[in-house]
């Protein structure tokens, strides 16, 4: 049986957690907005870019791009693993580690080379034990409040330098698409060669007679980087309203778990201060009776 | 000059700037410029770093872009501007950033891209010359 003071203590420092995991909740309500925001209004653009791609790829089926048909092989797989930077933010990380880790354990099986680029640290974390002789880079966004298209379009065109030397065949990013405050699912997204819907798309008639400046060749050249960082910006937006989203709810849950602990802690404490009067009155009784 | 209007979307990967109807928009595509007006025939350019300008209601706004696409079909004009400012907020420094990147990415480049790129950097130097 702990004692009084004990159990006071106790009740404080649930107390003080509660205070703590209430107010990170508010700031990632806070953040969730301003995140959600900056995915819906980077949005058009990514929808422009894919139309705009199927487009071209519908009439031009004949290009010969790397970035498009991939280099002759398909040996070598660069993982990208777009986490958190910071934890407390309940599944959201390990859940895109543990898809990664599962897609890393099947390439490895079926006797494929793989490279890990990891984006977040805590990702890396988590991975280093398992695949640290794999992991070959690492992108730090700590110190950034909001990911901007120059962010990703550093990563990729790393990514695509690195494919021109011929350091891999296919890259893969993961990362957690957002669908509410409380379900983000991971999600595995090809970003070289470029998935292109080619055959499904019905070759409209006015794509036939649709003017090139300069030609086709050059204009997919100049906009498959480009696909390229927008899959890579979307990923890290989605990523960044997932975080906040899993955050808010993990916060939420402890900060109802420290209530009902409160609650607890607190009739654990009644009691035994009754019991500590109860048995003061039964001495003070008893030994009034003796006199 | 035709008063007729048309649809006009002008997109950064950050935000939507202009969508509505407008009366014309003058660019800089990599192969010459151009006045779009209603009823253009298709077309797809890449766009050189340079101004572009849109009038809207007979008053015109300038902007400036480090590069983009513009895609004409039918009735709808979308460009993809990688970055998009307003003229009056252009500086130095904004262009040396873009003209150092430039340069960065021409490094490990194919020669294709070089060749763009090369065209993109020339084009920027005379944009900083001007300012």
């Amino acid at each position: 049986m702990p004692n009084l003071k004990d159990l006071k203590n106790r009740i404080e420092s649930v107390k003080s957690t509660r205070k703590i995991t209430k107010a990170m909740q508010m700031v990632a309500a806070a953040k969730l907005r301003k995140a959600q925001e900056a995915a819906e209004q980077a949005r058009p653009y990514a929808e422009k870019m894919s139309t705009v791609m199927e487009k071209i790829t519908s009439t031009n089926l004949s290009s010969d791009s790397p970035l498009l048909i991939g280099n002759g092989n398909n040996k070598t797989h660069l993982i990208v693993i777009a986490t958190s930077e910071r934890g407390l933010c309940g599944a959201f990380n390990s859940s895109i580690v543990r898809q990664a880790k599962s897609h890393l354990n099947n390439l490895l099986s079926d006797g494929n080379n793989i490279k890990i680029l990891t984006i977040g640290k805590k990702g890396r974390e988590q991975l280093k034990r398992e695949f640290g002789q794999y992991l070959i880079e690492h992108v730090d966004l700590s110190d950034l409040k909001t990911v901007s298209y120059e962010n990703a379009s550093n990563i990729s065109e790393n990514i695509i330098s690195k494919f021109f030397k011929n350091e891999f065949n296919i890259a893969t990013i993961f990362y957690n698409q957002f669908e509410s405050v409380i379900s983000q699912t991971p999600k595995a997204s090809q970003l070289i060669p470029i998935e292109t819907k080619k055959g499904e798309v019905e070759i409209q008639t006015s794509t036939s007679n649709f003017l090139y400046e300069p030609d086709e060749q050059e204009i997919i050249e100049d906009l498959l980087p480009k696909v390229i960082t927008t899959k890579i910006f979307t990923a890290l937006l989605e990523n960044g309203a997932s975080e906040q989203g899993a955050r808010m709810s993990a916060m939420d849950n402890a900060t109802r778990n420290a209530g009902e602990m409160i609650d607890k802690l607190t009739i654990q404490f009644n009691r035994s201060r009754q019991a500590a009067i109860t048995n003061e009155l039964i001495e003070i009784i008893s030994g009034a009776e003796a006199l | 000059m035709s008063d007729e209007l048309f649809n006009f979307e002008l997109i950064t990967p950050s935000k939507v700037l202009i969508s509505g109807s407008v009366n014309s928009v003058s660019i800089q595509g990599v192969e010459g410029d151009m006045t779009i007006f209603a009823n253009h025939s298709p077309i797809a350019t890449a766009l050189r770093p340079g101004y572009l300008k849109v009038v809207i209601n007979n008053k015109s706004e300038n902007y400036f872009v480090t590069g983009g696409f513009v895609q004409i079909i039918g009735d709808e004009v979308v460009i993809l501007a990688e970055k998009a400012t307003l003229e009056s907020e252009v500086s130095l420094e904004m262009i040396d950033q873009t003209i150092n990147k430039t340069k960065n990415l021409m490094e490990n480049a194919s020669e294709l891209q070089k060749c763009v790129l090369a065209k993109k950097l020339n084009d920027l130097t005379i944009i900083k010359s001007q300012l």
